[in-house]
């Protein structure tokens, strides 16, 4: 048995070092000793919030809306055209909140939870009529710059809003 | 012990000679508490190489399977020697291309290797009302479709236009 665990020993031993040499080699060294570039010290995320109105007459789906897959899939198919209302940037520092008011009167409130090592931010939103929990009391969300999330199903006008959140940075 | 004892003794154990042994024979017959000696010991010899016979068949009995374990014992740890050796002379051969693997030859950098593929929906509270979430097909985007119950203002506005 001994003789057994000193050639695994041995064996094992050897893909581990060269692995590390391969981790040491100067050309990776200074990018793996730097901070990721978009992990500054910041302070502040910005979000664009973009605001469909999702209805079943028969448009044409509003070309600012740009590429958006999802909007012809699952429960988002149900309605024929969406038509972009509003796009906003909320521009958020750490711990604090912005509002939007939405076309339904209700209320969007984004706060800046955190940003994480990693360069992600931990936002946390809520949509309300105010002084009221009427619809999303809480929803928290990590994402990071270039990365988008969906909340929808508001009733609005014969149809429904959708709102998409990306991280701008 | 006497000198009758040690004689039986030696008649016993082929130690006299012929002479002697024809000697002790007649005394034998003379004497029969000497004979009556002389049989118990021949009874006692005679259980003491039976018991030894046992004993012997009994030995051979434990000692065959344990011999047997040893030489198994020793082919097993002479196969597993050969399965390290095998294993150690693998991961040797593997080194060149571990030399090539990607992941080591250019790592990437770490904000870049942990960043998630899509947001992370990491808590929904949507007090009564039913909450989905879900990604659809073709995309990594986490949407969180929740049902409106609230009267659509619109809608009512057109019913009842008043």
């Amino acid at each position: 048995m001994r003789q057994l665990l000193l050639a695994l020993a041995i064996g094992a031993s050897c893909p581990l070092a060269v692995s590390g040499t391969a981790r040491a080699k100067p050309a990776h060294a200074a990018s793996a000793a730097k901070p990721p570039a978009d992990t500054p010290d910041k302070l502040e995320t910005v979000v664009e919030v973009s605001v469909l109105h999702g209805t079943h007459e028969q448009r044409e789906v509003d070309s600012r809306i740009g590429n958006m897959p999802e909007l012809s899939q699952g429960p988002f198919a149900k309605y024929a055209s969406y038509q972009l209302l509003s796009r906003s940037q909320l521009r958020l520092s750490r711990g604090g909140k912005r509002q939007l008011k939405l076309p339904n009167g209700r209320l969007l409130e984004a706060r800046l939870e955190d940003i994480l090592p990693d360069g992600s931010s931990r936002l946390v939103a809520s949509i309300n009529r105010p002084d009221a929990n009427d619809f999303l009391p809480l929803l928290e969300v990590k994402a990071r710059p270039g990365q988008s999330f969906i909340v929808a199903g508001q009733s609005y006008k014969r149809g429904i809003l959708v709102l998409v959140f990306k991280v701008v940075r | 012990m006497n000198a009758d004892t040690k004689r039986l003794h030696c008649y016993l154990d082929g130690e006299m000679s012929r002479d002697e042994a024809e000697a002790f024979r007649a005394r034998l017959v003379e004497n029969p508490a000497l004979c009556e000696q002389l049989q118990e010991m021949q009874r006692v010899g005679a259980l003491v190489r039976g018991w030894a016979a046992v004993a012997g068949a009994r030995g051979a009995e434990l000692v065959e399977p344990t011999l047997n374990r040893v030489q198994n014992a020793e082919r097993k740890r002479a196969r597993q020697t050969t399965l390290g050796y095998a294993v150690a002379t693998v991961l040797l051969l593997a080194l060149p291309w571990s030399r090539q693997a990607p992941e080591l030859a250019a790592p990437a950098a770490p904000a870049q290797a942990a960043k998630p593929s899509a947001a992370a929906i990491e808590r929904v509270e949507a007090g009564d009302k039913q909450a989905q979430v879900f990604v659809l097909g073709g995309s990594t985007t986490p949407v969180v479709w929740l049902a409106d119950d609230a009267p659509d203002d619109d809608a009512q506005e057109q019913q009842d236009p008043g």
